[in-house]
């Protein structure tokens, strides 16, 4: 795992997407840091950060874009895999690479607390507790652009698709709210996800028998559950999807100052889950 | 050293390797020969690990590449078709790097790395970025990694391709030279290669090993004396009456030149004996001058055509050498 770590984030910092990431993060963040807590006198840093939280979806898209597609077309996953390295060293060496690029920034963000505190009150435990849930969200983030960058090959659709999988978590309160509330558009959405489940399924496998299984099993469960508890399906996303939300996790550190551990360890799950998908992803295409 | 068992590797409906089984012993250097799309690299990259097989299993040293890997990779350096360089190293990064996930240990990585760049001959160009050097270097970085911890399996993957004449020649070279001390395997659809460096070569096609045998062997007997072409200074008349009175049956085809009074004939025998002597001895006899006489069993080239058409099967593993194909010519037999 060390060598994989130690290459890719020699990678990232000689060329120019390292250096160019942390730079535009940093001067983002320091903008709005300049404006709302040096000018406005706001004494929370991390309000500035979270305020910044477009650039995270454009900056991380580009770091993991190259992650596993790069390695897939000039073939240099073949020095990985036939050496004697695991799947999850390569994996988390990856990994940790891109969760290192986004930790530079956010050591050099510590510091404006303190400058902060400097001029008077500062909320030291507010900002720097926030500031670990904004980094474990980044992991995440980075988590699922490196899964996305393992299905494909090509790093500009890998960082299109990652741009949108991120756009759909930052909007997901919103796009929840719009949903109605009534059982049948809840079970007609999920008939809709078994499908494209159904569907995925049979991309990755290529046999129609086993896709259709998943998706009559996927529509008998529904169907089953549906019989049995008629009212579990009543504003079903708004009720169960809402974790999904991963935004909300920094905002209820920062704006309601509470440590909002179930999301910390919703956001660690997704990590360990995508890191999982990820080395699944490695393996199926050593036997396709 | 290395053991292929029923090897099957199927792309959807197509299968790419069909039950393929090998033993690869020690201290030798192998040739993989067939056509484009036969099935050498799948196979090569599924004795390295890096696609798993539809069936069968390959073993390394008896570690099982599918239920050991870490163990069997441990002793393989593999060089696939395309290099698997980064363009944004240097080559001594590179190397610093395959070290590591080699697990070379840190105290031997230095010794392990200088003697790879020597082997390999690159250190006029450790420093210099992997994407600003030629084809030539960066397949030769590609075979520092593979001989880099000087594993004792090398498996090359058309080693030459694309290099220049003189890097092809100091490549074969240096194979030569790992064969001393590893055993490799290498592949390459060019003949004349896998003849220059190969102690073993095995023909695959289709999917399927058509021929295997030593170089030795399989130049003999495609060099064989059985079939012979030769011209005498004379019209065709004058040679039938000489090849008449030859004591066996020969198969005879005839062509003359009556301009410059030549005839050029192809005498060929079923048995496997030379039969140059007692052609001289016809020919000197009815005063007919040979002036130019030649095998003219297949070169192996057409041998390596022919035995990788289709339909080409049926193998003899304890001689090694295919039947089917060559008896039909009656060019060769076991």
């Amino acid at each position: 795992m060390g060598a994989v770590y130690k290459r890719e984030l020699k990678a990232y910092m000689n060329s120019m997407t390292g250096p160019l990431c942390i730079g535009v993060f940093v001067a983002l963040v320091g903008l709005y840091f300049y404006g709302s807590n040096i000018q406005t006198g706001y004494p929370i840093f991390s309000y500035s950060l979270i305020s910044a939280w477009f650039v995270l979806l454009l900056l991380v898209p580009v770091v993991t874009m190259r992650s596993f597609a790069d390695e897939k077309r000039q073939k240099t996953d073949q020095i990985l895999l036939t050496s004697p390295l695991s799947i999850a060293d390569i994996v988390l060496g990856k990994f940790f690479a891109m969760c290192s690029v986004f930790l530079i920034p956010m050591i050099l963000f510590c510091i404006a607390p303190l400058i902060i505190k400097s001029f008077g009150n500062a909320s030291l435990l507010t900002d720097y507790t926030s500031m670990l849930a904004y980094f474990v969200m980044i992991c995440v983030f980075v988590s699922i652009g490196m899964f996305i960058s393992s299905l494909l090959e090509n790093i500009v659709i890998t960082a299109v698709c990652t741009f949108a999988v991120l756009l759909v978590i930052y909007l997901w309160t919103s796009i929840v709210s719009i949903i109605p509330t009534d059982s049948l558009t809840s079970i007609i959405i999920l008939l809709g996800v078994v499908t494209l489940i159904a569907l995925l399924f049979y991309a990755v496998t290529k046999n129609w028998i086993a896709a259709l299984a998943v998706e009559l099993v996927g529509c008998g469960i529904l169907i089953g559950i549906n019989l049995s508890n008629p009212s579990m399906f009543e504003g079903f996303f708004s009720k169960y999807t809402s974790g999904l939300a991963l935004f909300n996790v920094p905002i209820n550190f920062i704006y309601y100052q509470i440590f909002d551990l179930a999301g910390m360890i919703r956001m660690l799950l997704i990590i360990v889950v995508m890191l999982f998908l990820t080395g699944q992803s490695l393996q199926k295409r050593r036997w396709s | 050293m290395v053991e292929i068992v029923d090897l099957v590797k199927d792309y959807g409906t197509h299968r790419a390797v069909d039950n393929l089984n090998l033993t690869i012993e020690d201290g030798q250097i192998y040739g993989f020969l067939g056509p484009n799309g036969a099935g050498k690299s799948t196979t090569m990259n599924m004795m390295c690990g890096y696609i798993g097989a539809t069936s069968g299993d390959v073993k390394i040293n008896g570690h099982s590449i599918s239920e050991e890997p870490l163990e069997a990779k441990k002793l393989i350096g593999y060089l696939p078709e395309i290099p698997p360089v980064y363009p944004d190293m240097t080559p001594e990064e590179y190397l610093d790097f395959a070290a590591g996930i080699k697990r070379i240990p840190k105290a031997e990585r230095k010794e392990a790395i200088e003697l790879a760049i020597k082997k390999a001959r690159i250190e006029n160009v450790r420093n210099r970025l992997i994407k600003n050097l030629s084809k030539g270097y960066r397949q030769r970085v590609g075979l520092a990694q593979a001989i880099l911890g000087l594993p004792p399996l090398i498996i090359l993957d058309e080693p030459t391709v694309g290099l220049d004449p003189k890097q092809i020649i100091e490549m074969r070279e240096l194979i030569k030279e790992l064969g001393k001390e590893h055993t490799v395997i290498l592949s390459s659809h060019i003949l004349s290669e896998v003849s220059a460096v190969c102690d073993k070569v095995m023909i695959i096609s289709a999917g399927k090993l058509v021929a295997s045998d030593t170089t030795e062997n399989l130049e003999r007997k495609l060099k064989a004396y059985n079939k012979i072409q030769l011209t005498v200074r004379g019209n065709k008349r004058q040679a039938q009456n000489a090849v008449e009175r030859l004591n066996s049956e020969y198969a005879v085809t005839y062509h003359e030149d009556t301009a410059h009074n030549e005839c050029t004939m192809v005498v060929s025998t079923d048995q496997d004996k030379d039969i140059r002597d007692e052609l001289f001895l016809a020919f000197s006899g009815a005063h007919l001058p040979i002036i130019g006489m030649q095998s003219a069993a297949s070169s192996l080239e057409e041998v390596f055509l022919e035995l990788t058409q289709d339909g080409s099967t049926g193998i003899n593993m304890d001689n090694n050498i295919i039947t089917d194909n060559i008896d039909n010519d009656g060019e060769d037999a076991e």
